[in-house]
């Protein structure tokens, strides 16, 4: 790069350059970051980790999927084969979400136990491949 | 017929590797022969490459579905132009489409170094053919199209419905032909540095390329934009995707390249950084083509069950291993004569826009790799979402925006405060003026009236650039003021069309800013005849409707808009489920005016008839298709050649202003 002329205020512009990107980034991890956890990790959590904001990823149960009337709110379990957490979540529904799809849920665990998701992903890998194809991962 | 596409890409790989050693070999020799030998092993590999794409294309309308590909990508329903875009519908073909294009462009580009540079051609045909040689290993073992089954089914599984729509037909190979693109000035560059002949290391003549190269990703991401407004019925255009990130960080180091050129152009500075930025494009670029076509980070599954993710990183690992050791070993040769002569110049003020645009490009890259980051340091994956990205791009974006409205007038080497006063006074008015304006209009949000004042006063700058420059040319000649700015714009296309470009961009930003902040949003359970108020519309619903259409149940809730007592006519808001293979498509009610758009999707209904409505008011949604087609228009202008060559490294006068040049 360019070399300044006056190397002590390059460097001081430097510093403050990236102390601001560091707040930034700082901030944007506290507003918008959430561990992955599995359905496993899930169920063992305890006191404030259980409540933490997290990503949950699984597949969707078989036969769980449930609409309410207004087909407002959705409710269905996110299973590993083994264990399962029931989801609520209302929102904008995937079209490519149904049962025995993979999903991603964001959000957090409600004092009674269900999963109060604000993000429902479905998972299409590529965006190019339907999802339950075998080439999908 | 598979055999014959599958040894036409192995005949392929044998003549790009011939063409690596023999471009490598031939150029460190100075035995020209054998470099043109090399050369016309490229041709081989595109002819070959032709075929091989020949035979997939011809699998497909035949509908052959021996063909693995073909199989699972088209079926017997699906229209034909969905079963020819099935080209690049997956995996296998996509990256067959890359070598094709890579050839194409290899081509090209030889053609014109071969006249403009010839010194240069042994370099990049081998890191064309290097790169080549990438994918052909990749289509001749992991990802080949042609693998055929022995009991070929009675029908194919088609593609995902969500892909047949238009704009998810051209979004793909317009990325492609971006991000392709990039390989090219990676190569002039390389070949540059590699001969060790060019202090300017073939910068300049790898700018008409990346001009291309970043035509072509504003045009994919635009296109991809569109498609996720209108087919996924979510509401928005943008949502920070890895996949759309892949395709927005070259894009970024692009637009970085095409400002510093200009400054290595007019005062042979930034050489260094120019000549990195164009690695890091080409980088960027195999990342990207790696994090859309692996899955690594949509998916929650470790990487390692896919056997493309290795290859990628390696050839990735090696290729800028290769690049930055040949850059390094040039580093001092790279350096400029000049320096920067003052922090209140143009210099510094592009300096600045590269730095903001490469730290955008950065916080984008932290932000996408951030689950495989942090699995890395900490051992547990942690995921950001939107907010991360909304929290660091937008400061810098409104910073990038500020930039762009000063980096136009502010004069060369220095400016003083007289000329800063002259400059700045109509443009700073124009963005106070707007400020206040919506403030005294109610606006509130802070972020939304900075953004759209700086909107006006970079509107102030282009409108000031281009009255000055109709100024000076009228003073010349006696024409009238529209014969003078067309004039204007024909002799100077790059610099007018920059501008052009900067007005594509202002709007996307007023677009974007609108959207985002002033959007309403309701969900209602209406039945036929209630009706919802929202955001100064009324949709009255009108019952539901089913049909059959191509394999699918179609249900539409039938609409009626009104903006007060005013009719604004029907609407349909369609559900498409598609009943063997338990899809299904949204089809969004959307109304678009350049005001708002109103946005209406059915989510559910049920067997009484009720229907369940989501409904959005997404101000100024059109302002940014409208800014795509501006920048379009702009960047055309741009590329057209320009009709006398401009002097190279003209030292300017410190203050100087000229109507030509950049």
């Amino acid at each position: 790069m360019t070399s300044p002329r006056r190397p002590i205020a390059f460097a001081l512009g430097v510093l403050v350059f990236v102390l601001a990107l560091a707040y930034l980034v700082y901030g944007g991890i506290q507003q918008g970051a959430a561990y992955w956890v599995t359905v496993g990790e899930l169920r063992q959590a305890t006191g404030a980790a259980a409540r933490a904001r997290v990503r949950l990823g699984g597949t969707v149960a078989p036969g769980s999927v449930a609409w309410d009337a207004s087909h407002r709110h959705l409710r269905f379990a996110v299973t590993d084969g083994t264990e399962s957490v029931p989801v609520r979540y209302s929102g904008v529904v995937p079209d490519i979400f149904a049962a025995g799809r993979q999903v991603v849920v964001e959000g957090a665990l409600a004092p009674d136990g269900t999963f109060a998701a604000t993000t429902l992903l479905a998972k299409c890998p590529t965006k190019y491949l339907p999802a339950d194809q075998p080439g999908a991962r | 017929m598979a055999d014959l596409g599958r040894f036409g890409l192995l005949g392929a790989l044998a003549l790009a590797l011939y063409a690596v050693a023999a471009a490598a070999l031939g150029g460190r020799a100075q035995r020209w022969e054998i470099v043109r030998s090399a050369v016309r092993a490229l041709w081989g590999v595109a002819a070959l490459e032709a075929l091989a794409g020949g035979v997939l294309v011809a699998a497909l309308l035949r509908r052959d579905y021996s063909f693995a590909y073909v199989a699972g990508h088209t079926r017997d329903a699906q229209a034909l132009l969905y079963t020819v875009t099935a080209f690049w519908g997956g995996m296998e073909g996509s990256l067959l489409l890359w070598a094709v294009v890579l050839s194409a462009y290899s081509l090209a580009a030889l053609r014109s170094v071969a006249r403009e540079r010839p010194q240069l051609l042994a370099g990049v045909a081998a890191v064309c053919a290097a790169v080549a040689g990438f994918f052909l290993v990749l289509l001749t073992s992991v990802a080949s199209p042609f693998v055929t089954v022995p009991f070929p089914p009675q029908d194919g599984r088609g593609m995902n419905p969500l892909l047949l729509n238009p704009w998810m037909a051209i979004h793909p190979p317009a990325l492609y032909l971006g991000f392709v693109g990039l390989t090219v000035p990676f190569a002039i560059v390389m070949a540059a540095l590699w001969s060790g002949a060019a202090e300017e290391a073939g910068v300049l003549l790898a700018r008409r390329w990346m001009l291309w190269a970043w035509y072509c990703l504003s045009l994919g991401l635009g296109f991809g934009a569109k498609w996720s407004y209108v087919v996924l019925g979510w509401g928005g255009y943008w949502a920070w995707d890895p996949v759309e990130n892949a395709a927005l960080m070259p894009w970024l180091v692009a637009t970085a390249f095409l400002h510093s050129v200009m400054i290595q152009e007019r005062r042979a500075m930034l050489r260094q950084w120019t000549v990195v930025l164009v690695v890091l494009a080409f980088g960027l670029s195999i990342f990207g083509t790696f994090l859309t076509r692996s899955g690594v980070l949509s998916s929650i599954h470790s990487f390692t069950q896919s056997p493309l993710g290795g290859y990628f990183l390696a050839f990735l690992a090696i290729a800028m291993l290769a690049a930055f050791g040949l850059v390094a070993s040039r580093w001092e040769a790279l350096r400029s004569p000049n320096v920067l002569d003052s922090a209140l110049s143009r210099e510094s003020a592009f300096l600045f826009n590269n730095v903001v645009l490469l730290t955008i490009a950065f916080a984008v890259f932290l932000g996408t790799v951030f689950p495989v980051l942090s699995e890395a340091l900490t051992g547990r994956r942690m995921n950001v979402g939107p907010p991360f990205f909304d929290h660091i791009v937008t400061p810098l974006a409104l910073g990038l925006l500020l930039l762009m409205g000063i980096g136009p007038l502010i004069a060369w080497r220095r400016a003083s405060a007289e000329s800063l006063r002259t400059s700045f006074l109509t443009p700073g008015a124009a963005g106070v003026v707007v400020g206040l304006a919506l403030t005294a209009a109610g606006m509130r949000p802070p972020g939304a009236v900075l953004a759209f004042a700086l909107c006006g006063f970079v509107g102030g700058t282009v409108a000031l650039e281009f009255a000055r420059g109709i100024r000076v040319r009228r003073a010349h000649h006696a024409e009238g003021i529209l014969p003078s700015l067309a004039g204007l714009v024909l002799h100077n296309r790059r610099r007018y069309g920059g501008y052009v470009v900067h007005l594509g961009i202002l709007l996307v930003v007023a677009g974007v800013t609108g959207s985002q902040v002033f959007s309403t949003q309701r969900v209602a359970t209406v039945r036929p005849g209630d009706a919802v108020q929202i955001a100064g519309y009324r949709v009255r619903f009108d019952g539901l409707e089913q049909a059959t259409r191509e394999g699918a149940l179609v249900v539409s809730a039938r609409l009626r808009a009104f903006a007060g007592t005013r009719d604004l006519g029907p609407l349909e808001a369609r559900k498409n489920l598609y009943l063997a293979d338990s899809e299904a498509t949204t089809e969004v009610a959307l109304r678009s005016t350049p005001r708002d758009d109103l946005y209406v999707v059915l989510t559910g209904w049920t067997a009484g008839g009720d229907a369940t409505l989501r409904l959005l008011v997404n101000p100024l949604v059109m302002w940014i298709w409208a800014g795509g087609l501006v920048l379009s228009f702009g960047a055309v202008l741009a590329m057209l050649p320009e009709r006398r060559p401009v002097p190279v490294l003209v030292e300017a006068p410190a203050g100087a202003w000229s109507p030509g040049g950049p």
